[in-house]
């Protein structure tokens, strides 16, 4: 300022006045807000950070480190941060910082899959990911205790902890083409499906868990029945050809069909857990359980071919049991090959009268089949196709048999056989064979011979005679018959309607005409006169 | 203080910045410019205080800025956070390395060489003395520069926030870090404009 006036201009510019300011440090208040903005991000960022969680999977397939989420619900609860290799580099750990809100989700029994394009034959799932890439589903646990460490689901399950419904257990013979996620038809309808199978320890059969969705479950009682619905049910009969399937997806993948019997009266649904059998169609399915099993031995002197173990026992038309086996057994008392044939009856499908209907202490039903017998109850093989030649065991009532003596107390008891109709028809095929084999054909074949000869000879001189026929009075016939021919002109001319003879007959017949009106008139005359034939005829007055 | 030096200051004159118009001070406190009213200084008032708060705000906004997200990009389902320093990563990755290098030269060198140089003349300044002051000259020019460039990055996120939304298949929101970034950019920039390097001269 001291210099002020060494500047030569400066007394001839304007003076300016200066007024007092309030010199608050206003621009704190830039960097406080700044500090309070960074501090409340670095707060919510540090309360967001959620629990560290590490799942265990087979491989990493799919998951990016900084860039996979874990979404439950479709809700993003968290981001893989980490992968690696496990101590035994057996599986890979994958380490995921879990959003804070998570947290009472990660309970022992959540179960984490990577959620990839899947094609399966039931479907197509998770196309999403195709373009955006796997992700981590969860499914949440109902455990209260708190855990850290997963092992990840290969597959995804079949069921969520979140769907309502319960699970049943199957026994099956034989898994058939089911897998985990066959469906489960109720009446065609999609009720359920198989969430796990397991071959039984003993490796006789297999353990399914089939889950049937709420509301459906209630339609499972005690009287359900299980079947395998898979691939094409093709039935011939005397209604024609019938298919039969449950959906397109079964034919592919395999199914399961439950339904009660007609009739079936048992309506309260059964607990979860409980225990059903699969078998292998509905047809199966819907048999009246079979209940006890009575074994019996045929003896049949035919052949067995077409008959195997399965064949239908019927008892006319009514399948009442099975073939269970066929065997060879040589007799050397006899010397003679035995072929008993084992079946098994279900009494259960003989409904018996007679026992239900008294108190009488229940016969043993080889009893009554005794008493059968007596009345001539056979077993017969017959002919199931001719196309394919297979048999089967038909039981009927042969009253004309010849009497058989039961065996009720022997194990199996036998039970007696007639032959079939086709050995039968052999039989007698054979029997006429036999005959015609008995025939002295050689011999006819001689006498015809000789016959023939003597024919031949008959045959010539029948032919001379002809020709002498021929010669001889086939000409005189001739002129016999053009006599005739002239004959019959003259008479023709005799009768021409312009003939003298004509001409006459008809004069006389006038005249004869005439005579018989006088003739009328007379007895006319006559009637009213009768006079008149002693005294003449009266003169009429005029 | 070399006194050979003749400044406007020493002699009380003072010019508006609007008008040009010369006036002479008569004390320290606020003039105003008698053609257009608006108000001189013989140095920018509270200028090292003011400097030294708004870098102080951008430093602390540069955290953020950097390590939140800056874009979020979901495409069919699946987002995408980007940071400044992850977007550089992935262009360097892929074939557009030459704008890897200049999104990294304004988004990450700039702003981080404004708040330092700032810093250092700030503190140089306050301290006083005549240590390299042309080069501290040249380092004050330069930040007044560069200081504009370094929006590229924000007026690239808000077009692509305002042009990539196919519903559905891809869109792109700003995240908390762009915000934060501009503020880091405006607040630096107006830290250089508050500086006035006219005290590094008269405290040497």
């Amino acid at each position: 300022m001291s210099e002020a006036g060494d500047f030569e201009a400066a007394d001839a510019l304007p003076a300016v006045s200066g007024r007092n300011r309030m010199r608050l440090p206003l621009i704190w208040l830039v960097p406080i807000l700044a500090a309070i903005i960074g501090g409340w991000i670095a707060v919510r960022a540090i309360l967001d950070h959620g629990h560290f969680i590490v799942v265990t999977f087979i491989d990493a397939d799919g998951i990016e480190a900084g860039k996979t989420k874990v979404r439950y619900k479709n809700v993003d609860l968290g981001d893989v941060r980490k992968i690696t290799l496990a101590a035994d580099h057996r599986t890979v750990n994958v380490s995921i910082e879990m959003a804070r809100f998570a947290d009472p989700f990660l309970v022992d029994g959540t179960r984490f899959w990577v959620v990839r394009p899947r094609l399966g034959a039931s479907g197509v799932s998770g196309l999403g990911t195709l373009l955006s890439g796997a992700f981590i589903a969860m499914d949440v646990g109902t455990s209260q205790d708190y855990v850290r460490d997963f092992t990840g689901l290969e597959v995804p399950p079949a069921i969520t902890g979140d769907s309502a419904g319960k699970q049943f257990v199957l026994e099956a013979a034989d898994l058939g083409s089911l897998s985990v996620g066959a469906p489960a038809y109720f009446h065609h309808i999609q009720v359920g499906q198989v969430i796990a199978l397991a071959l039984n320890d003993d490796g006789r059969g297999v353990t399914l868990k089939l889950f049937i969705q709420s509301p459906y479950d209630r339609f499972v009682t005690s009287d359900t029945r299980f079947w395998h619905a898979s691939g094409v049910d093709v039935a011939v009969d005397a209604g024609g050809v019938h298919m039969q399937t449950e959906s397109l997806t079964t034919i592919l993948a395999g199914g399961v069909a439950l339904e009660a019997p007609p009739g079936s009266t048992a309506v309260s649904p059964v607990p979860a857990e409980s225990h059903f059998k699969l078998v292998a169609s509905r047809e199966s399915a819907m048999k009246a359980p079979d209940g006890a099993v009575e074994t019996f031995v045929l003896y049949f002197d035919e052949s067995l071919r077409g008959l195997a173990p399965g064949a239908a026992v019927d008892f006319r038309g009514v399948e009442i049991g099975e073939v269970t086996s066929l065997k060879v057994e040589y007799d050397r008392g006899t010397d003679k090959f035995l072929f008993p044939v084992l079946v098994n009856i279900y009494p259960e499908r003989v409904r018996s009268r007679y026992r239900k209907g008294s108190n009488h202490p229940q016969a043993s039903s080889y009893d009554l089949v005794a008493s059968m017998i007596e009345h001539g109850y056979r077993a017969q093989l017959r002919t199931a196709s001719l196309l394919t030649g297979q048999l089967y065991i038909a039981l009927d009532y042969f009253p004309h048999s010849a009497k058989v003596v039961a065996q009720p107390t022997q194990a199996p008891m036998p039970l007696p056989t007639i032959p079939g109709n086709l050995a039968e028809l052999q039989n007698s095929i054979v029997s006429v064979a036999h005959k015609l084999d008995q025939f002295p054909l050689d011999k006819i074949g001689h006498d015809l011979d000789h016959v023939l000869g003597s024919l031949n000879v008959t045959l010539a001189s029948a032919n001379a005679m002809i020709g002498k026929v021929d010669k001889e009075i086939v000409p005189e016939a001739q002129s016999t018959l053009a006599q005739a021919k002239v004959t019959l002109a003259q008479t023709q001319n005799a009768l021409g309607p312009d003939t003298s003879l004509q001409t006459d007959l008809h004069a006389t017949l006038s005249s004869v005409s005439r005579a018989a009106d006088s003739v009328r008139a007379l007895v006319d005359y006559l009637d009213k006169h009768p006079e008149a034939l002693i005294r003449g005829k009266v003169q009429e007055k005029p | 203080m070399t006194k050979s030096i003749v400044t406007a200051e020493s002699r009380g004159l003072l010019v508006c910045q609007v008008c040009e118009q010369l006036s002479r001070g008569v004390s320290v406190i606020a003039h105003y410019c008698v053609r257009c009213g608006a108000r001189l200084h013989f140095r920018k008032p509270q200028s090292l205080q003011r400097t030294v708060a708004l870098l102080i705000a951008a430093a602390i906004l540069y955290v953020p800025a950097n390590l939140l997200p800056i874009m979020r990009t979901t495409s069919l389902g699946y987002d995408e956070d980007d940071t400044i320093l992850s977007g550089i990563v992935t262009l360097w990755s892929g074939p557009s390395w030459p704008l890897a290098i200049l999104v990294f030269f304004v988004s990450i060198l700039v702003p981080s060489f404004k708040l330092i140089s700032l810093s250092l003349l700030v503190i140089s300044t306050q301290r006083g003395g005549n240590w390299r002051l042309q080069e501290r000259a040249a380092l004050y020019r330069a930040i007044e520069f560069i200081g504009r460039w370094s929006m590229l990055d924000v007026f690239v996120v808000s077009l692509l926030v305002s042009l990539v939304q196919l519903r559905g298949v891809a869109s792109i929101h700003a995240g908390f870090g762009a915000p934060a970034f501009a503020a880091v950019v405006i607040l630096t920039m107006y830290a250089a404009q508050s500086f006035d390097p006219r005290l590094m001269w008269d405290r040497a």
